[in-house]
């Protein structure tokens, strides 16, 4: 789910008595079971932008079975495609890091450019090389990094199809 | 502090104090006594607590009582002769039964929303109940067509054809009656364990070993004593001092351990108290002064010189638990002549039983020194024997009983610590004590199936005749024998029962590691040398040029041969079978021919039909029956000692007992697993029920049968001999309009005779097997043959796979209960789907366990189970009740082999480890690629 709305630009709003504020949810997560609440507050609502026309999304997530799975890993992906030019690219990871990330390096392979397969492949690549999994029960650290790259994919091309 | 709760259970406002880290599960079952909604895991991953939240399925187990204060409950109690629980009975989607009331809640949650839906709809709304019995299919068939259940079909034509053993069946053997407890079990009336609740009762709970390996130095019990609520603890000081265990010749096991743990979870003290939570508080009191020895995990370090020694015995030098050393026939000839020879190393999985319900035992001690246990256990007798051996007191001065009992699988086919301690800590405390593993516990204690490492090595000639097979196995055992001696006989003995074998050699070691022990588990010792048979198999079709069902078929077992390791197979239909799956999987058209990525592939199975020797020596008969007919005629009480664990035994007996008595199904009541009201049952395991039970119930039957005709020919003025009973009736079979009814018959001999009873037992052949060493361990009366195609997808980037469809036939012999019986392959199915794509129990650097859940271990769901297309072949057995043979093991023997030999045949490399996962799969890949 976290990678999902990061991916879609979502934002958490944080209360306590004192005050609140909005945090976006990528600066949100601070390391492995940690956030940026403080204390004394709780998150009283996640805030979610409205789609804009020529944005598609779409969220890969691979798990070990059919239902009921926790993510072994997930790509989010949202895209805006404006007169064949990707002008927003938000690319997510989730279960390949302590805390679900954007894939920055991703993201700027696409952003400014026509959203051609090359550069999709690009990005997917450079997912893959932003990943840091561990080892554990859901598998090693080398096929989680080889799915990033390859879920990555998947979810640019259904994003990209969305999105025209 | 407790706080007042208010809201609505099924209705009824309650009113109750309820601590504020109180679950809704515990408030529902311990205050307001609802055991309908059973406990499975305590962490949301099982779903058998699923209740209703206004109207949305939750599970009870994850929601504090306090939140649903003002809300509204509907557990299964609320529902009466409601249509989906007739439908789960009609459907035989109702095994062991204890995920049945949560999964009925589900399935009323989904079709309050949508009463039609589709069976994709089903299996996502059902994901979250798992499911170890029924592989799904019946449950997503009782779902979907809850509106519509179907009648009970007629069994096949009646016919009255005399008492020899080569009768065919009648009214009532191989109709798909429902079981006999599925109503019981669908209400959520049927009695579990963890549902009795006695008054004063105390609970108790154990303190096990964080080290893998360690000396004891000291405990201090004082502080757990002196905590308010505590009744008794226990260390090896207050337990006897005797070792128990499965075999008499591998006893290595003690209560508690006195000077040394040897994996992280051994037994080191008990507690009993007025609480569980007051036990886990006594718990963390008791101070434990561990010197932490050295540890050994993997079984070849394990049989090094110098590695740590787990047990002083010298047979038991470098940790090796049991050796087996077998040559049978012209190994080195048969090798010799061979065209082709293929060899390949294999390795399995630590896989769990992982039954719905949890190990529980409730003991308590009557004022006469005589003891009651109520056990959730396969084996009421063994563990009566246990009990007395341990407390040296006669075997009729313990009682135990199963009521119902939530799935076995193996896991509960020994007695375990909990009927041990509550026994002790009742006698202590002079109050019942209730004890029960949470899901970690049982993990944790093991009994697992076996991890094996196989070297498989088979000779053919270019005709693909079988000309010689050396197998080695090297079991990693754990720290106690439990039934692993058994395992490791199993692991080889098996093998030449599937095809003809000329020569045949094995070596077996089953080796102790600091790690929990394993035992017997589904299939006992046989999944993992299957897997590696059946891969060879295909290796050698590959290199001859041949179709691997065409190979199979070349060397397959025929109807009354003797085994080359002497064992003598009666009824065998494998050709049947064979040829069954090939038509019905459409193999001729896919194999060879399909797209990288898609694969189809063939594996072979069989089990006994029960064990042909007891687990300790005796000459009793094996299984034992008594029936006693109601004095009106009108009902008949079967007592048995087998226990059904949800594979259905007490109905399929039932159906026996009926069939020889002669009456209706739905006359039989029964009595079952109970040491004290029924005669001795060895109890359910090594797929030993239907045969032997079912002997013994036939033998029953046919003496109260006799003497219903006996009075009958008074009421007919008739000889007995020309008499015949059936259905119910007793007709002159010459003029069968000159009839009475059956009651009126019994009912005349209740008043010139007394009690109209039964008695019948079964003991195997005697001397069966050869004379050597472990002869006795594959010997049975009867075999069963299976077959499987099984179909995948495969995800080549991600190396997901998907199992799209099993194709499986069966040579159960006469399939007494034919809606049963599909129940258990399509159980089988799926439950060896799981053990191959996903179950590990995997370790950490510590010997600990790092997936002791559900969450991390993960089981099949409704979404994982493929289409499964279920034949049982036409089949005969001379030796079983009305030809009918074992079901619950035989079937899951083709599955692991199949599924490895369709993703080989997808990704085309030799799949050789388990479980099957993506990681491996794209390691194989990877590894072709590179190759290449």
């Amino acid at each position: 789910m976290a990678p999902l709305l990061m991916a879609l630009g979502a934002r958490v709003l944080l209360v306590s008595p004192e005050e609140s504020r909005e945090v976006r949810l990528e600066e949100f997560f601070g390391d492995h079971r940690r956030t940026e609440m403080a204390p004394g507050e709780i998150l009283a609502e996640v805030l979610v932008p409205a789609r804009v026309p020529g944005e598609g999304g779409a969220y890969q997530a691979f798990g070990l079975r059919a239902a009921n799975f926790i993510t072994a890993a997930g790509v989010a992906v949202v895209l805006r495609v404006e007169e064949g030019v990707c002008r927003k690219a938000r690319v997510a990871l989730g279960a390949v890091a302590p805390t679900p990330f954007l894939a920055t390096p991703a993201q700027e392979a696409l952003e400014g450019g026509p959203p051609d397969e090359s550069r999709l492949l690009e990005a997917a690549r450079r997912a893959r090389d932003a990943a840091e999994p561990i080892s554990d029960v859901r598998g090693s650290a080398e096929h989680r990094i080889e799915l990033v790259e390859e879920l990555c994919l998947r979810a640019l091309r259904l994003a990209l199809g969305r999105a025209r | 502090m407790k706080r007042l709760l208010s809201f609505r259970v099924n209705g009824d406002l309650v009113q109750i104090a309820a601590r504020p880290e109180e679950t809704l599960l515990e408030v529902l079952r311990i205050e307001l006594g609802l055991t309908g909604t059973k406990e499975g895991c305590g962490t949301g991953d099982c779903g058998a607590c699923t209740v209703l939240l206004e109207g949305e399925p939750v599970n009870a187990c994850l929601l504090l009582a306090l939140e649903v204060e003002g809300r509204s409950i509907e557990t299964i109690e609320s529902l009466v002769d409601h249509p989906l629980q007739r439908s789960f009975v009609a459907h035989g989607a109702i095994q062991c039964g204890f995920c049945t009331p949560g999964a009925i809640m589900s399935a009323k949650s989904l079709i309050d929303r949508n009463p039609g839906p589709t069976r994709e709809e089903a299996a996502q709304a059902m994901s979250g109940n798992l499911c170890r019995c029924t592989g799904y299919q019946k449950i997503l068939d009782a779902v979907t067509g809850w509106q519509n259940p179907p009648e009970v079909p007629p069994g096949p034509p009646a016919s009255h054809t005399g008492g020899d053993s080569l009768r065919p069946p009648g009214t009532v053997v191989g109709r798909s009656v429902p079981r006999i407890d599925a109503p019981d079990l669908a209400s959520g009336r049927a009695v579990f364990t963890d549902d009795i609740h006695l008054p004063g009762m105390l609970y108790g709970k154990i303190l096990t070993s964080p080290h893998p390996h360690a000396r004891i130095l000291s405990i201090d019990t004082s502080e757990a004593e002196a905590l308010e609520g505590v009744k008794a603890v226990l260390t090896h000081l207050d337990v006897p001092d005797t070792f128990y265990g499965v075999s008499p010749a591998r006893y290595d096991e003690q209560v508690l351990a006195k000077d040394r743990v040897r994996y992280a979870g051994d037994e080191v003290a008990a507690v009993a108290a007025v609480d569980e939570g007051t036990c886990l508080q006594a718990l963390d009191l008791i101070q434990v002064e561990y010197e932490v020895l050295p540890a050994v995990f993997d079984p070849f370090e394990a049989m090094k010189d110098g590695a740590p020694q787990l047990h002083d015995h010298p047979r038991f030098k470098n940790n090796v638990n049991t050796r087996v050393d077998w040559s049978f026939g012209d190994v080195e000839g048969g090798f010799a002549e061979a065209d082709v020879v293929k060899e390949h190393t294999f390795v399995g999985n630590r896989t769990y039983q992982h039954p719905m319900e949890p190990h529980c035992a409730v003991a308590r001690w009557e004022s006469e020194g005589r003891l009651t246990v109520w056990s959730a256990t396969q084996v009421v007798h063994y563990v009566q024997h246990q009990l007395s051996r341990l407390l040296d007191i006669p075997e009729g001065d313990v009682r135990v009983v199963m009521t119902h009992c939530g799935g076995g699988f193996g896991g509960k086919a020994e007695v375990n610590p909990l009927e041990i301690c509550a026994t002790l800590l009742s006698r202590k405390t002079g109050k019942p004590v209730k004890m029960r593993y949470t899901r970690e516990e049982m993990v944790r204690h093991g009994r697992g199936r076996h991890k094996q490492f196989i070297k498989m090595k088979i000779g053919a000639r270019k005709d693909g005749t079988i000309t010689a097979v050396e197998e080695e196995a090297v079991l990693e055992g754990g720290a106690y024998s439990s039934f692993g001696i058994v395992a490791v006989y199993y692991a080889g003995a098996m093998v030449p029962t599937l095809y003809k074998l000329p020569a045949f050699k094995y070596d077996g070691y089953r080796v102790y590691t600091n790690l929990p022990a394993c035992g017997a588990m589904r299939g006992h010792g046989c999944p993992h040398p299957r897997f590696a048979f059946e891969g060879v198999l295909d290796m050698i079709a590959e290199e001859l040029g041949m179709d691997p069902i065409d190979l199979r078929l070349k060397n397959a077992m025929e109807p009354n041969s003797r085994t080359v390791n002497e064992l003598d197979v009666g009824s065998c239909e494998l050709e049947a079978c064979l040829r069954t799956v090939r038509e019905r999987s459409g193999w001729d058209e896919k194999r060879g021919k399909l797209p990288p990525g898609k694969g189809i592939g063939i594996g072979c199975g069989g089990f006994v039909s029960g064990a042909g020797y007891p687990i300790y020596r005796s000459k009793f008969p094996h299984s034992n029956a008594l029936i006693r007919v109601a004095e009106d005629g009108q009902a008949a009480t079967l007592f048995i000692g087998e226990a059904d664990i949800g594979q259905g035994s007490n109905t399929v007996l039932s159906q026996v007992a009926a069939e020889a008595m002669g009456i209706e199904y739905e006359a039989m009541r029964i009595v079952a697993a109970d040491t004290e009201r029924t005669p001795r049952g060895l109890g359910t395991y090594s797929s030993r029920v239907t045969l032997m039970g079912g002997n013994a119930c036939r033998m029953a039957g046919e003496e109260v049968r006799q003497q219903v005709l006996e009075a009958a020919a008074g009421l007919l003025d008739s000889a007995m001999k020309e008499l015949e009973a059936g259905g119910g009736r007793v007709w002159v079979k010459a003029d069968p309009d000159r009839e009475t009814s059956w009651a009126e018959a019994a009912a005349r001999h209740f008043s010139e005779k007394g009690p109209l009873v039964g008695k019948g037992w079964y003991s195997p052949p005697e001397a069966l097997g050869g004379s050597h060493k472990g002869a006795t361990v594959g010997t049975s009366p009867a075999y069963s043959f299976s077959v499987c195609v099984a179909e995948v997808d495969v995800d080549l980037e991600t190396g997901g796979v998907r199992v799209t469809r099993l194709t499986d036939a069966h040579d159960v012999g006469t399939a007494i209960n034919p809606m049963s019986v599909e129940g258990q392959c399509e159980g089988a199915g799926v439950m060896m789907l799981s053990e191959a794509l996903l179950e590990d129990v995997i370790f950490d650097e510590e010997g600990r366990i790092k997936n002791p859940n559900l969450h991390d271990y993960l089981i099949a769901t409704s979404c994982d189970a493929p289409e499964i297309d279920t034949t049982v072949v036409p089949s005969f057995e001379p030796r079983g009740p009305y030809g009918g043979k074992e079901c619950g093991e035989g079937t899951t023997l083709p599955i692991i082999g199949a599924i490895a030999n369709a993703v080989s045949d997808a990704i085309g490399v030799r799949v050789d480890e388990l479980p099957i996962t993506p990681d491996r799969v794209r390691g194989w890949i990877r590894r072709r690629e590179e190759e290449d």
